[in-house]
């Protein structure tokens, strides 16, 4: 994360120097912009849309959106912050059309009990990653998060592994921070839940 | 306090953000609760494993395009609208045209 800089008494972020640069017409400062955030709105458009080609056309578009609108980004919440907004609204867009039109928010498939109350009551390893090759965990745990209903997915990819901040992450989707709370808590349980399929203890070396 | 009161007060416990009063409450808990140890560990295990994994790189191809031609250097946009019969809706896509980075 980028150093904060102190001017005057007022502490800002360099984010919003490159935006009142890439607003004056430095072509540069928006590049660094891009750069700086690429990788990210690749991954949260990618687990989102589930489909690669559509996370593509997302950064894409994501970033052509912002440098249309960098005159209505008011600096009083993070250029990140606002740019994952920009992009989270397009992959919803996108996975709404690959739905062949039906309606996805946010809210879809929220109100369900799973992953309220843990079911699953095996421990696990003390390191149950290393029971896999990489490959072969990078693909169990993208099996695993895709299961989840878009709502919950958004919220644990922007809190727990982009690292938005509670309030962020409610400012970004547009929820309340209960709202935001409650999916989170949902979404880390049935997360847990369904990797104990494969990260329960003792499970390759039938000791138990 | 119960394991539904518990997992109530997980992600806030996990977050180090409750007060002391209520964490000893919820460590009291733990310490006659199996059920409720092993979910916090493995929840926690859970929130590291992802945030420890790069699951999507962003494609070399992708990078490349977006600087070459990234939205600062678009030169021209040209608007096309499509109807979608069946939902009745126009979209509106974007064709964007950008200057040729062998010409600099």
């Amino acid at each position: 994360m980028p150093d904060i800089q102190t001017q005057g008494t007022e502490e800002v972020h360099p984010d919003v120097l490159l935006v009142n640069q890439a607003r004056e017409g430095d072509v540069q400062a928006f590049e660094k912009l891009v750069k700086q955030y690429d990788r990210q709105v690749f991954r949260i458009a990618q687990h989102i849309t589930q489909n690669r080609e559509d996370a593509e056309d997302v950064v894409q578009d994501a970033f052509l959106k912002a440098y249309e609108k960098l005159d209505q980004f008011q600096g009083n919440s993070k250029f990140y912050t606002w740019l994952v907004r920009i992009a989270v609204n397009e992959s919803l867009m996108r996975l709404r059309k690959r739905r062949t039109g039906k309606m996805v928010s946010i809210d879809e498939d929220v109100e369900t009990d799973e992953g309220s109350m843990p079911r699953d009551l095996a421990d696990w390893g003390p390191d149950p990653e290393m029971q896999y090759g990489q490959s072969e965990l990078a693909e169990i745990l993208r099996k695993t998060i895709q299961g989840l209903p878009p709502g919950f997915r958004t919220v644990f990819v922007l809190r727990d592994v982009e690292g938005l901040s509670t309030e962020e992450t409610a400012e970004t989707l547009g929820l309340s921070v209960p709202a935001v709370k409650s999916r989170l808590l949902r979404a880390r349980l049935q997360l847990r839940e369904r990797l104990s399929r494969y990260f329960r203890r003792n499970k390759r070396d039938g000791a138990k | 306090m119960t394991c539904t009161e518990f997992i109530a007060q997980l992600d806030d416990l996990l977050e180090e953000k409750v007060p002391p009063t209520l964490k000893a409450e919820l460590e009291e808990h733990l310490r006659g609760c199996e059920h409720c140890v092993i979910t916090m560990n493995t929840t926690r295990k859970t929130i590291e494993i992802y945030r420890s994994h790069e699951l999507y790189e962003l494609p070399e191809t992708l990078r490349v395009r977006l600087q070459k031609g990234h939205p600062g250097q678009v030169q021209e946009v040209l608007s096309f609208f499509y109807w979608h019969p069946d939902s009745n809706e126009v979209e509106r896509r974007d064709w964007q045209l950008f200057p040729n980075p062998g010409a600099k």
